[in-house]
């Protein structure tokens, strides 16, 4: 939609012409956000794809994937032949609720920033142990773990006029074995409850819960828990009145499919055996 | 100023900073980039660039300086149609074609992989007309379109004929023509359920650059109507007022700006300033007829029609045939049940929206997106005051309607804006004041009692409903009758007894939808036959067939007053057999596992029609 209080769109093309952050002001990235929501305080956009960061580069620190990476360009990750993660993306990006037009405009960071309960992307970073490098607006930067960068519904821990500039798959964690997980009300619709497990080689095991709960939740294990103590690990690090509610289902469903996926999750990374 | 390539054309562009790529090719007369959701959701805006398929809604202008832009109009090499053009005209894939444009475009991009899952590859492409089965036909080539039968029509399917305008985006829908001097209308809508309003200061807003004018309940005639549209207009009750000093539900509108741009009329909205007078609500059906609860329209009088403006009772129906009591005591067995039924909106994929304009003998003319134009005429004629001659309603091509359009939402106001500025006047409703302020469904609480013999032959058939039509009383009357007549008509049993009543709430006013208060109860009442069924042993269709109504039978509800309409012809033992059969042939396998459970029920849905 057009937004109409929007009087000003600044490109800058490096870091120090940004400039300073204003009341009104908002980092553009795809738009599939910004121009689907009213929102009459807006006065400025910031193009952040003028700053023409490459969407995806191959480090010997891992995969450095830009902000303004758009999901239709990380359904095919630059990944280490035969990385065994590298199913792992294109399984989050369809997760979207969008079609693939939509995948072709929105981008990894816009989908962080907004920080919906159903993110695709918060759930892949978080099951991959992701670095999230940040650009405070006094300069500099920062740098937090994925499992710590959504604070709740729509809250994330980046202050005003702070950027999300990357995110770093760390190179150590290319070959875990993972399991996924999804439902949503329809098939094709936008996730109720999203799960990722994942193994590493010397067998520690941790499970990404998203989309049933507000913020994604990461469960850390040293090795594959049992059935009874994964779903003790659950219960107490969600209350009951965690699950999120909202029209794309009920919490009372959103948390028996999280348990039911769980055990599965579980039990088809122990047939496998550690990496 | 920048440029890019619309359709093989180099143009001159200069899009404003918050501008999405919708508006702006629009702008540049590209008409067939449609707005079904303006939020990225429904794909009728979906435009290539540089042959990569986008929704133009969500991408900002900017973005295509320098690219190349397809819209529906540059797909076809001339005279030439695009293969999936002629294959949407072959298959008809579509009925009003609002989505159509998007949908051709976006599978004019699928790879192979796509056409294989269209669910997933066309999930971003909502059509509310087709159940997506013709689009699907489309995509795989299927032909349906028959041509060349002069002199043998009858039995054939014949294209539609505004197939080629649709397929190539030179349709033109309500709003897709370019009209000099237009101005744009933003409404003011009331954030409560209930409030008097006491003041309205529009300083502001008349101070905001490019606003032409404010209207207010102090410009609005005080002619009382409805927006339901019947050819009887008494038929419906007259509780509307086109701006009213009473609010009686979210999303009422409240005050009207007029303004040179869109930009400037949510402004000018943005800083009128309404006192309101807060009043207590009732948002609950079975709450509104009890004793002291808050009045909807309390304050209106017989010339209303309004059944007991003092219950919250606006229309009312009850009636027996035979002994229902005598019927359930000679019943073997008798099923009992309460259903609920929700509100729901059409959906149609082109929102509510007019231009109203005066022609060059000063007449009033609206160019709407309605389905009933010469029904509106009339009664704008008699809200504005008008002489039925000086005023002219019309329709182009409808996005949909689905009964939705049998209401004048719009016209009234652009109307009263068009007189009150001289000036042309455009009212586009955004999708979410579709769901928000236009009308839906009306909600049912239907109780239907069934009582039969052990062989199953109905002795007593009772129903009572309780309808919720909202703020207002549009359609509240004809959804009651059909809702308790044609349903109940189709059963033959000695003993009848229906009682209904349609209550006002502080809410959401409903209105006519597909089925027209006879899905709700048709829903309540096969469920309760299915129940039955299954306390008696008996077959579902089996129980339908010694019930339903046969050829000489005559069509009773809950009197034996006479009708004037009967049938001409009888299909319903051929309907029955063909839908037992079809349910009998093997169909998707259940999935594997012991925790699946197959159901199988069957139903009868029908209504009266008449040319
Ligand atoms: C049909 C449809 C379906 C959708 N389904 C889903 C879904 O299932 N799940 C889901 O989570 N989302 C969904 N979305 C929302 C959205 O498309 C995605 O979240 C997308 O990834 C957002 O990215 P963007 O680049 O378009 O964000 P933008 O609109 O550009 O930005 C979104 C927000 O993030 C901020 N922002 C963007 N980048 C940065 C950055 N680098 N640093 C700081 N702030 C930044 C912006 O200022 C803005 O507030 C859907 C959208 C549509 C239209
Ligand atoms: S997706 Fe753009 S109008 Fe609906
Ligand atoms: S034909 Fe698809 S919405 Fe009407």
């Amino acid at each position: 939609m057009d937004l109409n209080t929007v009087s000003a769109l600044h490109r800058p093309r490096t870091r120090d012409e940004i400039g300073p952050w204003q009341a009104g002001d908002a980092w553009l990235a795809g738009g599939t956000v910004l121009f689907a929501d009213p929102n009459p305080g807006l006065s400025r956009l910031i193009d952040l794809t003028a700053l023409g960061w490459p969407a995806l580069a191959l480090t010997p620190d891992g995969l450095d994937i830009a902000a303004t990476c758009t999901l239709a360009e990380l359904e095919e990750p630059l990944l280490p032949p035969g990385a065994r993660i590298a199913g792992l993306f294109p399984a989050c990006c369809a997760a979207l609720y969008g079609a693939f037009k939509v995948r072709t405009a929105a981008t990894i960071g816009g989908n962080l920033c907004t920080a919906l309960a159903a993110a695709p992307m918060a759930a892949l970073i978080v099951a991959l142990d992701a670095r999230l490098t940040l650009w405070p607006a006094a300069g500099g930067s920062r740098q937090v773990a994925a499992a710590d960068f959504i604070l709740g519904l729509q809250r994330t821990v980046l202050a005003p006029g702070e950027l999300l500039r990357s995110i770093l798959v760390p190179a150590c964690n290319m070959d875990l074995r993972w399991a996924f997980r999804r439902i949503a009300l329809n098939d094709l619709g936008r996730s109720a409850a999203l799960l990722i497990g994942t193994l590493a080689a010397d067998g520690r095991f941790a499970l990404t819960v998203t989309a049933s709960t507000p913020r994604p939740l990461r469960l850390d294990f040293p090795a594959l828990p049992d059935t009874a103590a994964l779903l003790a690990a659950l219960d107490a690090a969600i209350p009951a009145d965690g699950w999120y509610d909202d029209v794309h289902g009920a919490p009372a469903w959103r948390r028996a499919m999280t348990q039911l996926f769980a055990q599965q999750i579980r039990s088809e990374l122990a047939e496998g055996g550690p990496a | 100023m920048s440029t890019l390539i619309l359709n093989g054309r180099t143009v001159a562009i200069a899009p404003r900073p918050g501008q999405c790529l919708r508006t702006l090719l629009r702008e540049l007369g590209a008409f067939g980039v449609k707005r079904g959701c303006d939020v990225g959701d429904c794909g009728a805006c979906t435009v290539l660039v540089d042959g990569t398929p986008v929704h133009s809604c969500i991408t900002p202008a900017f973005r295509a300086e320098g690219r190349s832009v397809t819209t529906i109009e540059g797909l076809a090499e001339g005279d030439r149609l695009h293969p999936v053009q002629q294959a949407f005209l072959d298959a008809q894939g579509f009925q009003c074609g609002y989505c159509t444009a998007g949908a051709i475009l976006t599978v004019s991009s699928l790879n192979q992989a796509q056409r294989q899952d269209l669910p997933a590859a066309l999930k971003g492409n909502l059509c509310r007309c087709t159940g997506y089965r013709a689009i699907a036909d489309a995509v795989a080539g299927t032909t349906h379109a028959e041509r060349g039968l002069a002199g043998e029509a009858c039995g054939h399917s014949h294209p539609a004929p505004a197939g080629p305008a649709i397929v190539t985006g030179q349709a033109r829908y309500t709003l897709d023509v370019d009209v000099p001097g237009l101005t744009h209308l933003k409404l003011v809508r009331s954030p409560h359920p209930h409030a008097c309003i006491r003041s309205i200061d529009t300083s502001a807003a008349l101070a905001v650059p490019g606003v032409i004018a404010v209207l207010t309940h102090l410009d609005a005639p005080a002619t009382l109507y409805s927006s339901g549209r019947h050819e009887i207009a008494a038929d419906d009750v007259d509780d509307t007022r086109i701006l009213d000093t009473v609010v009686r539900h979210v999303g009422q509108r409240v005050a009207a700006v007029v303004a040179e741009t869109v930009a400037a009329a949510e402004a000018g909205c943005r800083a009128v300033a309404v006192d309101y007078e807060l009043l207590p609500a009732v948002l609950d059906p079975e709450a509104a007829r009890a004793p002291g609860a808050p009045l909807v329209h309390g304050d209106k009088g017989p010339e209303s029609r309004i059944f007991d403006p003092a219950r919250n009772v606006v229309a009312h129906l009850a009636g027996e045939v035979g002994d229902v009591a005598a019927g359930f005591a000679a019943a073997d067995v008798i099923h009992e049940e309460t259903v609920r039924t929700q509100r729901l909106q059409h959906a149609h994929l082109e929102t509510h929206c007019a231009i109203g304009w005066r022609d060059a003998d000063g007449r009033l003319v609206l160019r709407s997106s309605t389905q009933v134009p010469f029904l509106t005429r009339d009664a704008l004629a008699g809200v504005l005051g008008l002489p039925r001659d000086q005023v002219r309603v019309f329709a182009g091509q409808v996005g949909g309607g689905f009964g939705g359009k049998q209401e004048m939402l719009v016209e009234d106001i652009v109307g009263l804006a068009v007189l009150k500025t001289g000036r042309p006047v455009q009212l586009e409703l955004t999708r979410a004041e579709q769901f928000a302020a236009t009308t839906s469904r009306h909600p049912m609480r239907v109780r239907v009692k069934l009582g039969a013999t052990a062989d199953g032959t109905l002795t007593a058939f009772e129903m009572e409903v309780l309808s919720d039509t909202g703020a207002y009383g549009n359609h509240a009357v004809g959804t009651l009758f059909h809702g308790c007549n044609e349903s109940v008509q189709v059963y033959r049993c000695p003993n009848k007894k229906v009682t209904g009543e349609a209550v006002y709430t502080h809410t959401l006013p409903s209105g006519a939808f597909r089925g027209y208060g006879l899905s709700q109860t048709i829903f309540a009442i096969e469920s309760a036959m299915d129940e039955l069924a299954r306390k008696l042993g008996l077959d579902p269709f089996a129980l339908r067939r010694r019930n339903v109504i046969r050829p000489g039978d005559p069509m009773v509800a809950h009197s034996l007053h006479a009708h004037d309409i009967e049938y001409g012809s009888y299909g319903l033992d051929q309907c029955l057999d063909l839908v037992e059969q079809a349910l009998s042939e093997p169909g998707e396998p259940p999935p594997d596992g012991p925790q699946w459970r197959v159901g199988r029920s069957g139903g009868w849905a029908g209504a009266w029609h008449w040319p």
